[in-house]
């Protein structure tokens, strides 16, 4: 290397060495679809599903670079990007350190702009070059600040990482805005762009006041964590190793997800009921509540399901180790059965899912969007078995690869998030191979067989876990009762059965985990003894 | 090793091999440790200490081989083994967001043999603030705040993986010494593996070596410091034979005096010593530091 800038750029190649080609890939698949679109018939319908899939591969591959041109790096012992020590030491201006990778990002976008406009003239019939631009290379600003921010907290990063992604997930859902924007375009691209100056100004004093120490190289949130995550005083004994496991490790986690959650349905309803007065300025508070209600009924359920699977894998982890699923020496060397430790993260779901699904099924119950508030009706029957299904699958992804993340080889969020994103595809596809119109027919072989391995597997897996010792005949009962009557009530209490038949309640049954969670303790001992 | 020694072995390996990838982590060890004592596991960097430890914690399973703690495989009965030792790992991981009084409380649930007021008397001896949080407790606090989860439940075996690293010598001496000694003295057993090799020598009863995964040496320390000699030698001409004398272990020095550390029979050294017409200029007995020198770097020795 010539120049240490030279070694700065050959390390930013190398360090995304994973990303170029998946960026490549991404823009071949463009370009093989837009191709294919052109030949399409204009109201094919497949052709529109071949754009979506065009627009997404393109917003997929703008949001691979936001994290990848920071110089945040795996952590030998977290496995996870954090800013080492390193780059702290390099006899470079710190200015390099901060624009080098900020720059460079900027390029790869702008190329990956340029090269996908034309085929995004033929994927989704427009493409607005500057806001194109405008977003990505704010959004990556932000990125590179919240890395200098939180150099040394990889926790905070990613966690601010993933609100900002939810964010742009949200931001469509406001497609009531839309109407307006033209007005504004100009305007904000151009606070876009002075937003990015600053950002880029404010990442290079971040970057200093970490060189010389003068930043601790996180957000001062730590206290208020601690103060979440604080178990409750408690003076007496616990009575069990169980007890110990729910108030210490269960209890704090549960906490932070009750508020969260709380926080993020007191925003949506705070947007629905922006939405609602804007749209109906003419309705009663009382009648815009009831929208506000409704908009809740509709929206909060795939929020609640996005949720819980952030909480399913937090499920996955250790307590209050980040994205750490290996067993700390200390944890592994108590005294306790693995099916002690798996009890406590499927209670800790199991918590979760009622906290948030419980209260949805009982302002359902007394919903009716025909009457307004009032008694009973098929509006709520058709209501009450819809949200049974969202529960179901909701379950299904919560628990996710739960069983594989408990298994402790796993590690580090870009892993975490491979491993669910799997189990997510194995959920879609098993509704969509299963979404079956009509009479089922030979279908129900399908169902018998799949249902008969489900049963099957979850059978051989306690069975084991009970004769290695790993699980108590507790566990057992309480696994099995406990799955039981949450799919009864999914099935005969949200009456799924008597409003969508046989089929959907076989899907239930089908959907809702059983064998991953008997898999648990196997997966928990595994972790333990490697 | 004391009054209390019985026939059954607290641990017992036998056989047991490990490998990370390539690299061989335990080549076939084999060792028993008997009831009461301080066993001090000794060996550089890498040599597989911590490993072999993990086994005998059932963390890591027997691939091939055995481990018995308390006459039971670690891993499938892991409660009933874990319940009576008391462990301090190398890397002090305890849960961060604890604090000191809320470690105890935790910790208390698991261990019915919990002893409250030890654990409140060793938390006064090791100067910590009940309310102080884990994560801002410096590494010597850490390795006191393991030390006292490790010992509050009054462990049958109490098994320390570097315990200290991080502690300064005052502490060492002062605390951990002194823990050690008076645990091994109320008959229980204590294994604890250290780099440090004046540590190991002023607490151990019984000394295991390792290095490059095999197990070169274990024998009672005033043993190994009995049969082991420094024995300075003049030789009339220069030669490399040294190292075929009986006991031999390492050779040092040239090219007419050396230095030899030995061990086995004495005789039959100064026979063949007289034969290559040597003469021994001094003989005392070597350090445990040349010993632990001697036997880890045996396969390789060139030092001239």
């Amino acid at each position: 290397m010539r120049t240490a800038l030279h070694a700065l750029v050959w390390e930013l190649v190398w360090k995304n060495r994973a990303v170029i080609p998946a960026l490549a890939l991404l823009l071949i698949l463009g370009g093989a679809l837009a191709v294919t679109v052109r030949q399409a018939p204009p109201d094919a319908a497949w052709g529109n599903d071949l754009r979506s899939i065009g627009v997404v591969a393109f917003l997929t591959s703008l949001l691979l670079t936001f994290g990848s041109f920071t110089l945040m790096e795996s952590h030998s012992s977290w496995r996870m990007n954090s800013m080492a020590t390193r780059w702290f030491i390099l006899p470079v201006r710190t200015a390099v350190l901060v624009w080098l990778p900020l720059v460079s990002g900027w390029l790869v976008t702008l190329a990956l702009v340029l090269l996908w406009t034309p085929l995004l003239r033929i994927l989704a019939g427009r493409a607005d070059l500057p806001l194109l631009l405008a977003l990505p290379v704010f959004l990556m600003a932000v990125t590179q600040t919240v890395a200098w921010a939180t150099p040394r907290q990889p926790g905070q990063y990613w966690s601010i990482m993933a609100l900002l992604s939810v964010l742009i997930v949200v931001l469509p859902f406001f497609s009531w805005l839309l109407p307006r924007w033209q007005n504004w375009r100009t305007v904000s691209i151009g606070v876009l762009l002075g937003g990015t100056l600053v950002l880029g100004v404010v990442s290079c004093a971040l970057a200093r006041l970490n060189r010389c120490g003068d930043w601790p190289g996180g957000l001062p949130i730590e206290g208020w964590v601690a103060l979440l995550r604080r178990p409750g005083r408690r003076t007496r004994p616990f009575r069990s190793a169980a007890g110990a496991l729910l108030w210490f490790d269960a209890l704090p986690v549960l906490r932070v997800f009750t508020l969260s959650w709380l926080l993020l349905a007191l925003l949506l309803a705070g947007c629905g009921w922006l939405m609602v007065v804007s749209r109906r300025p003419e309705l009663a508070v009382a009648a815009q509540l009831r929208h506000v209600a409704f908009v809740a009924m509709e929206v909060l359920p795939g929020f609640a399901a996005f949720w819980l699977i952030v909480w399913g894998m937090a499920a996955g982890c250790e307590p209050a180790a980040g994205f750490r699923t290996r067993f700390s020496s200390f944890r592994a060397t108590l005294p306790v059965t693995a099916g002690t430790v798996a009890a406590t993260r499927l209670q800790q779901l199991l918590a979760a899912w009622s906290l948030v699904w419980l209260p949805l099924v009982v302002l359902a119950q007394g919903y009716d969007f025909g009457t307004g508030l009032a008694g009973p009706g098929t509006h709520r029957l058709t209501l009450l078995s819809s949200l049974g299904w969202r529960m179901t699958v909701s379950a299904h992804a919560m628990v996710g690869a739960l069983p594989l993340l408990l298994w402790g080889r796993l590690e580090g969020f870009p892993t975490l998030l491979l491993t669910y994103i799997v189990a997510w595809a194995g959920t879609w596809g098993l509704v969509q191979g299963l979404a079956v119109e009509g009479d089922p027919g030979w279908h129900w072989w399908v169902m018998a067989s799949l249902l008969a391995a489900k049963f099957g597997v979850a059978a051989w897996l306690l069975a084991r876990s009970y004769r290695n010792g790993h699980a108590s005949a507790r566990f057992v009962v309480s696994l099995v009762g406990g799955w039981a009557c949450v799919a009864a009530c999914l099935v005969w209490v949200l009456p799924t059965l008597q409003t969508d038949g046989t089929w959907r309640a076989a899907m239930v049954i089908l959907l809702l985990p059983l064998a991953r969670l008997a898999a648990c303790p196997l997966a928990v001992a595994a972790n333990r003894h490697r | 090793m004391n009054a209390n020694t019985t026939n059954e072995p607290v641990i017992a390996v036998n056989n047991v091999c490990r490998r990370y990838g390539s690299k061989l982590a335990l080549a076939d060890v084999s060792f028993t440790v008997r009831r009461g004592g301080v066993l001090g596991l000794v060996g550089a960097n890498g040599a597989g200490k911590t490993t072999l430890i993990k086994h005998v914690l059932g963390l890591l399973r027997a691939r091939t081989g055995t481990v018995q703690v308390f006459g039971l495989d670690p891993v499938p009965h892991s409660v009933e083994v874990l319940g009576r030792l008391g462990y301090l790992s190398e890397d002090r991981d305890l849960p961060p967001w604890m604090s000191v009084t809320e470690l105890v409380r935790y910790s208390q649930a698991f261990y019915p043999g919990w002893d409250a007021t030890y654990a409140e008397k060793l938390r006064q001896r090791f100067q910590l603030l009940p309310d102080a949080r884990i994560r801002t407790l410096s590494n010597g606090e850490l390795a006191k705040a393991g030390l006292l989860v490790a010992l509050a439940h009054r462990p049958e075996l109490l098994v320390l993986d570097e315990p200290s690293s991080g502690l300064d010598p005052i502490v060492r001496r002062e605390i951990l010494e002194a823990v050690v000694r008076s645990v091994a003295d109320e008959g229980r057993t204590v294994l604890f593996s250290s780099h440090l090799l004046d540590e190991i020598a002023r607490v151990s009863d019984y000394v295991a070596m390792m290095a490059y995964g095999r197990l070169v040496l274990q024998a009672p320390l005033h043993e190994v410091l009995e049969t082991h000699r420094r024995v300075v030698v003049r030789l009339a001409h220069a030669t490399r034979d040294l190292r075929q004398l009986p006991g031999a272990l390492t050779v040092s020095g040239g090219p007419n005096e050396w230095t030899v550390i030995c061990n086995g029979n004495r005789q039959a050294f100064l026979d063949q010593l007289h034969g290559l017409n040597g003469q021994v200029l001094e003989e005392n007995g070597a350090t445990f530091e040349e010993i632990f020198h001697a036997r880890v770097t045996l396969p390789a020795t060139e030092d001239q």
